[in-house]
């Protein structure tokens, strides 16, 4: 499993809570077609959110469309409290396959936190005011995720990772066979190998 | 059944028409035989179920091409291709995409369109894998047009079926709709629609189609008999019919080959001809060797079939003219590397009637396959010294000419042959050699075209280099020539060396 796509050096960095009914995500292009395992965001807590839960969707128009195409959970409870925040590593319950050039989003909430008990999501940003991840934007939702609009300015975007393998395809419920055919005799013939 | 055996689908025997022009094209995992009025296909990836009432009452319909088939007691389902009766029994055939139906299954279904879309039919038989032969017509019902009465001509292009050759309309091109070889009815005005010549904004061509030749999904030439023309894209969404050449044609569907570079070839009005990618003016590769080719063959399209074919391996053009009579050819070997037109004879009973090459998945039957008049389909073999000829084993008449050959310093002046060195391959039984001499290089030419006797002779009988041979002689013009006519016998040349002094001016 080999990192993929990501945005995770930032020049300087910025705060975005995760809470209640308000919902963050940032949107990434596929630069190749591969099955991806986790993604991983970085983030800090604040008090005990209980369980952050991050979706992949398919977007539209630059936002995120649809319910979850895959989807990770975990323990917000153990996530630092440091300021610098860390990368919280969600594997997905199953492997999606990525493809190439299509844009992605992952949908990040916080179901049961509030402003003393969350998620905060660290965005970067450049010093030259320059949109930090061309591949993408960062959005929000008011309404748990019904509908969705960009955020911020764009010379800030969240900080993800996404990673995975390879798409390998396996051949062996696949065969072929080339057959010679021909007419001959008022007859058509054919072999089979 | 071993690879590199082939037998007769039984179905077939006697239901096509060997004697008159027959083509074949693959599309969709079928075979589709295009035989004059005789249509047909061979089906080698669907399987048939049987039903003795395939819409059982009027609230029933018959599938559609798409329709998903599922089988209630055994769950099988199948994607529904083409069907051989809208009404009462009726085989239907289909792609099983899992399980396997039973002969108790009601098969039902749910069709995209019409009035009436509740599919349910109970089967009489168990399914019959492949190989399936059934005559090629309009998908049975009522709205899929009608295929051309006859036809000689086909192709697969851009997903459709193509056809031409009709001798009532032998201008005219005739196409499926896409991805849908049942579907006939011309002009549904949507991308994907059948489209005809004569109703599409591409139009016909004003010359009698003798060849299609599709190239990808890019374009398609279509060969007639004085011009070329070429159609770009697809005709019912914005394609075009550009004429190419109008000074040659294709003298038949089978008169041409694609090499790995994307050079047409193609055997037309005035010769053998190359035509480049991006349809650079088709290049006359024969004038120059054979001025009258057409005629010093005698080729009539009513008497003849020309086929060529590409060999690899080999790298070069095999062009075959057969008398088909009674099956005599005369054929050429074009060599790429060199640019060489060579003349070739084979048996009269394996004239090529049929070139393809089979990249078979055993290397053993890869190759060149020329399929001959007497039914067998046979394949260029390096280890053989002699042809086959059905019953019996020919011997291979092969033969070089080298020369004319000036002897003189110049075209005023004789010189005198005072020795020649010849040198064959190891692998070399034995050839014999013939030196002629003349006073001009016509008067050679002449006398080796003619068999004339040579003034020297000989036999090398030993492989590798031969002692030095003294066949003397003063003219002004040379000519050596090499030939083996023996059965179980094969030969090389190497090289020659002659030892030639001044002799004189004429």
């Amino acid at each position: 499993m080999t990192l993929r796509d990501y945005y995770n050096e930032a020049e300087e960095s910025a705060f975005i809570t995760q809470t209640g009914a308000y919902w963050y995500a940032q949107t990434f292009t596929a630069t190749s077609a591969y099955n991806t395992d986790l993604c991983k965001i970085r983030g800090q807590r604040v008090g005990t959110p209980d369980t952050l839960t991050v979706g992949l969707r398919a977007t539209e128009d630059g936002v995120p469309v649809g319910a979850d195409l895959a989807v990770a959970t975990t323990d917000g409870n153990a996530v630092t409290t440091d300021a610098a925040g860390e990368w919280i590593t969600l594997t997905w319950e199953s492997v999606y396959p990525l493809e190439v050039g299509t844009v992605y989003a992952l949908v990040m909430r916080v179901a049961s936190g509030d402003s003393d008990n969350r998620i905060t999501w660290i965005l970067g940003t450049t010093t030259e005011f320059e949109d930090p991840y061309a591949g993408g934007q960062f959005c929000r939702s008011t309404d748990s995720g019904s509908s969705w609009s960009a955020y911020g300015p764009s010379t800030q975007d969240g900080l993800f990772e996404v990673w995975g393998t390879d798409i390998v395809v396996d051949l062996t419920d696949i065969a072929t066979v080339r057959r010679l055919c021909a007419a001959s005799n008022n007859q058509f013939w054919y072999e089979d190998i | 059944m071993a690879q590199g055996s082939m037998v007769a689908l039984a179905a077939s025997v006697d239901d096509i028409d060997t004697t008159d022009q027959l083509m074949m094209f693959e599309a969709y995992q079928k075979v589709f035989v295009v035989n004059g009025s005789i249509l047909r296909v061979a089906d080698f990836i669907n399987t048939q179920l049987s039903t003795s009432a395939v819409a059982a009452s009027a609230s029933l319909a018959p599938p559609l091409h798409g329709t998903v088939l599922t089988g209630a007691t055994s769950s099988a389902s199948m994607v529904c291709d083409v069907i051989s009766s809208a009404t009462g029994s009726a085989y239907v055939y289909g792609y099983v995409t899992s399980g396997t139906f039973v002969s108790t299954d009601t098969v039902t279904g749910t069709n995209a369109t019409g009035s009436v879309t509740e599919v349910s039919f109970a089967l009489t038989a168990a399914p019959t894998d492949g190989p399936h032969w059934y005559s090629w017509v309009p998908y049975p019902g009522g709205s899929s047009g009608s295929l051309p009465e006859k036809a000689y001509i086909g192709c697969l292009y851009r997903g459709r079926a193509v056809l031409a050759g009709n001798p009532t309309y032998p201008y005219q091109w005739y196409m499926s709709r896409q991805a849908n070889p049942w579907d006939w009815a011309y002009m549904a005005l949507d991308a994907q629609s059948p489209v005809a010549g004569g109703n599409a904004d591409a139009g016909e061509v004003g010359d009698i189609i003798t060849a299609l030749i599709p190239y990808k999904d890019d374009f398609l030439i279509i060969g007639c008999v004085h011009s070329l023309w070429v159609l770009r894209g697809d005709p019912a969404a914005g394609g075009s019919l550009d004429e190419i050449d109008l000074t040659t044609g294709i003298i038949g569907p089978f008169a041409y080959c694609w090499d790995n570079q994307n050079n047409l070839y193609f055997f037309g009005s005035g010769g053998i001809y190359r035509m480049g990618p991006n349809f650079a003016p088709p290049e006359n590769l024969s004038i120059s060797a054979i001025p009258d080719l057409i005629e010093d063959l005698g080729i009539s399209q009513g008497t003849h079939r020309v086929t060529m074919g590409y060999d690899r391996i080999r790298m070069g053009l095999l062009i075959s003219v057969v008398m088909l009579s009674d099956g005599t050819a005369k054929n050429y070997w074009y060599d790429l590397r060199m640019g060489g037109l060579f003349p070739l004879t084979f048996g009269s009973n394996c004239g090529p009637y049929s070139l393809f090459f089979y990249e078979a998945q055993d290397e053993a039957n890869r190759g060149l396959l020329f399929g001959g008049k007497d039914g067998y389909i046979r394949i260029p073999d390096d280890d053989e010294k002699n042809d086959d000829n059905g019953s019996e084993e020919v011997a291979i008449d092969s033969w070089a000419t080298m020369g004319p050959i000036q002897l003189g310093q110049d075209a005023d002046r004789r010189g005198r042959l005072q020795a020649m060195t010849l040198t064959t391959g190891t692998d070399t039984d034995t050839v014999g050699w013939e030196l002629f001499s003349k006073e001009t290089a016509e008067e050679i030419v002449d006398s080796v075209v003619a068999g004339s006797t040579a003034f020297h002779s000989g036999t090398l009988s030993a492989a590798g280099r031969i002692q030095r041979l003294r066949p003397r002689t003063r003219a002004a013009w040379l000519a050596l020539k090499l030939r083996n006519n023996t059965i179980d016998e094969t030969w090389q040349f190497e090289k020659g060396i002659a030892s030639v002094r001044p002799a004189g001016e004429m």
